[in-house]
């Protein structure tokens, strides 16, 4: 009849009551004293008094959920318990109810009412499971046998009834009292903030990214999960049957379920709409069975019903991560929530249908840490695995550009290659063509004049001097000047400067700084060479002139440079000077590098011959 | 200073080819401040005879068939600093005259030039050095500017200053890369055509240094040293 034992938990609830374990045992003092009471007297009577001994009372065990042990019962029933207190001072004693699950309840000891409000009693139905506890004035209590009454009213199809009783020392029972309040009531307001504060910033999190569905899912899914427990906070009136009242409870607790599902779908993997359209009919159906039932099966509809789901999940999760990477442990914790949940959710299950003892709490909710955890988890999975991804498209972007930009460059290489290889074809053309009519034409001339006997030593020593000035002016075009036009004009005057000394005119010489010109090829200074110097040769062998100026000049606005070459001898008349086969070649040398050639010449003024070339411009090719 | 104490500049000459030789030696000897102490016709003959009779100047001609020119040139200048060297070229083209500069000459001949222009040559480099050509300046300016910041491990080697242009050094040799004579350059910065020769002494000095900054880069470089 009494017995001083620990609670029976099956196993998988151990750890969460583990504290409960630790009961004291076996103390003989008073104020060690503790009872738990399994064994009881049964009578179903609505008097207000307890019945006496002598009414037809049947024994029975408890825990008793009436759902089992008289189905279909909803009335007033009379529970009869007795404890044994050894002799000892008077303590004050406490009794506890593990929950109240009755739409009454009113606790005697010794014939007389402990629990408050009066003879009806202050409790009432609670869908929740609070513990609740009473003080026995130790004036109540005496050595020997104790009696304690019950009188509940109840309904089976809530599973309504009593629990074990626990009496004891009033420290003892407190302790365990508060032991009950964190284990079935504390962690409910917990899990509930944290799903909405969870649910709110996941909410948040898609308002400002519309495209990801999955943080939409997040939220519904943590949001419905705040809500499950609001009908646990609230007392409903004592009726509490009724086919709508048991289709919103299905509905509420069940809320969290379908999109917890929708979510881990989304999670595993593509969008699955087949799927996710069977959940939706489903979760239609569940609620059409509750409602057809109303309230009095919904707790085993909701347990059942959940459980499908959650084995449902199980199931496609098991079957997406064996398809896709196994490595993925976000998926694997995300499978060990869901099967906790089935786990925890069986539990409550069975505990409805009596094969677990209905004095364990519910545990379901207990899932809903487990799988915020695990989503969480593949949230943030997914997160750097996106940056992951980033980073390694923005890699091979790179790598990409990179070889895009050798090829590029291997291409210019190839193409400066052929450029070059064509410039130098076309410099030995140049060369050759200039070797044919210059040097060699000259050489051919002199050969003949010496063959014929017309063997002056002063005209062949004249004109083999004329030969080598050629040979060393086309030695001095290839020169690299890096574009200095006036480094050309100087070595011109340098090569001329015997000439210049021996004809005695004043060279008045005016080059200035000049910009560095982009198309000085040997070709380019080959021709400015020879109109240079054939303009300068005209004015001191021909023109009879004083003196020779050699200007530069640049106009920036007409892009353009000049070299003025100016004499003051005798000039030209304007017709013979564009007949003049010296000019004329000059003007062709000129047109040829795209520059201009101008004369002019009076017969007072002397001869002023202006070359004018480009000052931007690339490398032109020879034009003969 | 031998040419203070003794009024005829001492001058040999090495060159295989025999008329040239001829030409060069006629050339010497028409002018009377000048007297020839040595003709060589070959490298080796050349080496050994300077080490008794170490001239005022030396002509060499590039193409010698034993020892290259430039060889010569460079153990001349390194051992006997006081002999002015002059090499010989038919057409005074960068490469020939760069590289020997850089050797250590003072100056170049034109072969084929006419005779006075031989004793001129030589006059001109003991008054402080031949006239470069405008394209040879602008190559020395603009070897010697890029020079101005100095090739990296360089600098253990030789003070970088050594071998970078003054601003009035690059001025002269701008003037002379635009063709303009020593006179003529000399007037334009008011000084006396001296002065020149004495820049471009420096010039010539520092591209002689500079070409060794390189050497001794591009061996470092090259794992050489």
């Amino acid at each position: 009849m009494l017995r001083r034992a620990a609670l029976c938990i099956p196993g998988f609830v151990l750890l969460a009551q583990l504290s409960l374990a630790l009961c004291p045992s076996g103390a003989a003092h008073a104020q060690d004293l503790l009872f738990t009471i399994e064994e009881a007297q049964f009578l179903l009577s609505d008097r207000r008094r307890p019945p006496p001994d002598t009414a037809p009372w049947t024994p029975l065990r408890l825990p008793d959920d009436w759902n089992v042990s008289r189905p279909g019962v909803a009335g007033t029933g009379w529970y009869r318990m007795t404890f044994q207190l050894p002799p000892g001072p008077p303590v004050p004693f406490t009794v506890l109810f593990k929950r109240i699950n009755a739409h009454h309840l009113v606790a005697f000891v010794n014939d007389r009412v402990i629990s408050g409000g009066g003879p009806r009693g202050a409790q009432v139905f609670r869908p929740w499971q609070q513990p609740e506890r009473y003080f026995v004035a130790p004036a109540l209590l005496r050595t020997g046998e104790n009696v304690v009454h019950v009188r509940i009213e109840a309904d089976a199809s809530l599973h309504q009834g009593l629990h074990r009783l626990i009496i004891g020392a009033a420290p003892q029972v407190m302790q365990r009292f508060r032991n009950l309040l964190n284990l079935q009531l504390f962690p409910l307001p917990m899990l509930s903030g944290a799903a909405l504060l969870a649910g709110v910033l996941a909410f948040a999190f898609w308002v400002r990214e519309r495209g990801d569905s999955v943080l939409l899912w997040f939220a519904v899914t943590a949001l419905a999960w705040a809500a499950v427990t609001w009908p646990w906070f609230t007392v409903s009136g004592s009726d509490a049957a009724g086919n709508l009242l048991g289709a919103i409870a299905f509905l509420l607790r069940f809320s969290p379920i379908p999109p917890m599902l929708v979510l881990c779908l989304r999670l595993a993997g593509r969008p699955m709409i087949k799927s996710e359209a069977c959940l939706w009919l489903f979760t239609a159906a569940g609620l059409a069975a509750a409602y057809s039932h109303g309230a009095s099966l919904s707790g085993a509809l909701i347990t059942w019903w959940t459980g499908v789901y959650l084995a449902l999940l199980v199931l496609l999760l098991l079957l997406i991560a064996s398809q896709r990477d196994r490595r993925n442990a976000a998926l694997w914790l995300l499978i060990a929530a869901a099967t906790a949940a089935i786990l925890l959710n069986a539990h409550d299950y069975g505990r409805w249908i009596g094969w677990i003892d209905f004095d364990n709490p519910t545990l379901a909710h207990f899932h809903v840490p487990l799988v915020l955890f695990a989503l969480g988890a593949n949230l943030i999975g997914r997160h750097f695995d996106a940056i992951g991804r980033i980073e390694r498209a923005r890699i091979e972007l790179e790598s990409r550009v990179a070889a895009k930009a050798r090829e590029i460059e291997a291409t210019y290489a190839r193409v400066r290659e052929a450029e070059r290889v064509e410039a130098l074809a076309s410099e030995r053309q140049r060369i050759m063509t200039d070797m044919h009519d210059g040097v060699g034409g000259s050489l051919v001339g002199l050969l003949g004049a010496v063959q014929a006997g017309r063997t002056d030593a002063r005209e062949i020593e004249r004109r083999l001097n004329e030969v080598l000035q050629e040979l060393r002016l086309a030695v001095d075009a290839l020169e690299p000047v890096n574009g200095d036009l006036a480094a050309v004009l100087g070595g011109v005057r340098h090569r001329m400067w015997p000439a210049i000394e021996d004809s005695g005119v004043e060279l008045q010489w005016r080059v200035g700084e000049l910009p560095r010109l982009g198309y000085l090829t040997p070709s380019v200074i080959l021709q400015i060479q020879r109109i240079v110097l054939e303009a300068l040769s005209n004015a001191l062998r021909h023109a009879g002139a004083r003196s020779v100026s050699v200007d530069t000049s640049i106009d920036a606005g007409a892009n353009a440079l000049e070299i003025r070459i100016a004499d003051d001898g005798s000039g030209f008349d304007g017709d013979s000077v564009t007949m003049g086969r010296g000019l004329r070649s000059m003007r062709a040398r000129a047109t040829g590098i795209g520059g201009k050639l101008e004369v002019h010449s009076s017969p007072a003024k002397g001869t002023a011959i202006s070359l004018r070339l480009p000052l931007t411009g690339e490398a032109l090719p020879f034009a003969a | 200073m031998q040419s203070c104490l003794n009024p005829k500049v001492r001058v040999a000459l090495v060159e295989d080819d025999p008329e040239a030789r001829t030409r060069l030696q006629a050339s010497i000897a028409a002018d009377p401040s000048l007297e020839l102490v040595n003709s060589y016709t070959t490298g080796a003959e050349a080496l050994a005879g300077l080490e008794s009779h170490a001239p005022d100047v030396l002509l060499v001609d590039l193409g010698l068939p034993d020892i290259p020119g430039l060889d010569i040139v460079r153990r001349v200048a390194g051992r006997y600093p006081q002999c002015d060297i002059l090499v010989v070229t038919i057409f005074g083209d960068h490469s020939h005259v760069l590289a020997a500069l850089q050797a250590g000459a003072r100056g170049y001949l034109l072969k084929g030039g006419a005779t006075r222009d031989i004793a001129l040559g030589i006059h001109d480099l003991r008054n402080g050095g031949s006239p470069l050509s405008p394209a040879i300046a602008r190559q020395v300016l603009d070897r010697l500017q890029s020079a101005g910041t100095p090739a990296p491990g360089a600098e253990a080697e030789s003070d970088p200053d050594e071998s970078k242009l003054s601003a009035r050094e690059a001025e002269i040799l701008n003037a002379i890369s635009r063709g303009f004579t020593y006179a003529e350059t000399a007037r334009m910065f008011g000084i006396g055509p001296a002065t020149v020769h004495t820049y471009l002494k420096r010039v010539y000095r520092k591209l002689q240094v500079h070409s060794k900054t390189e050497a001794v880069f591009e061996a470092s470089r090259r794992g050489l040293l």
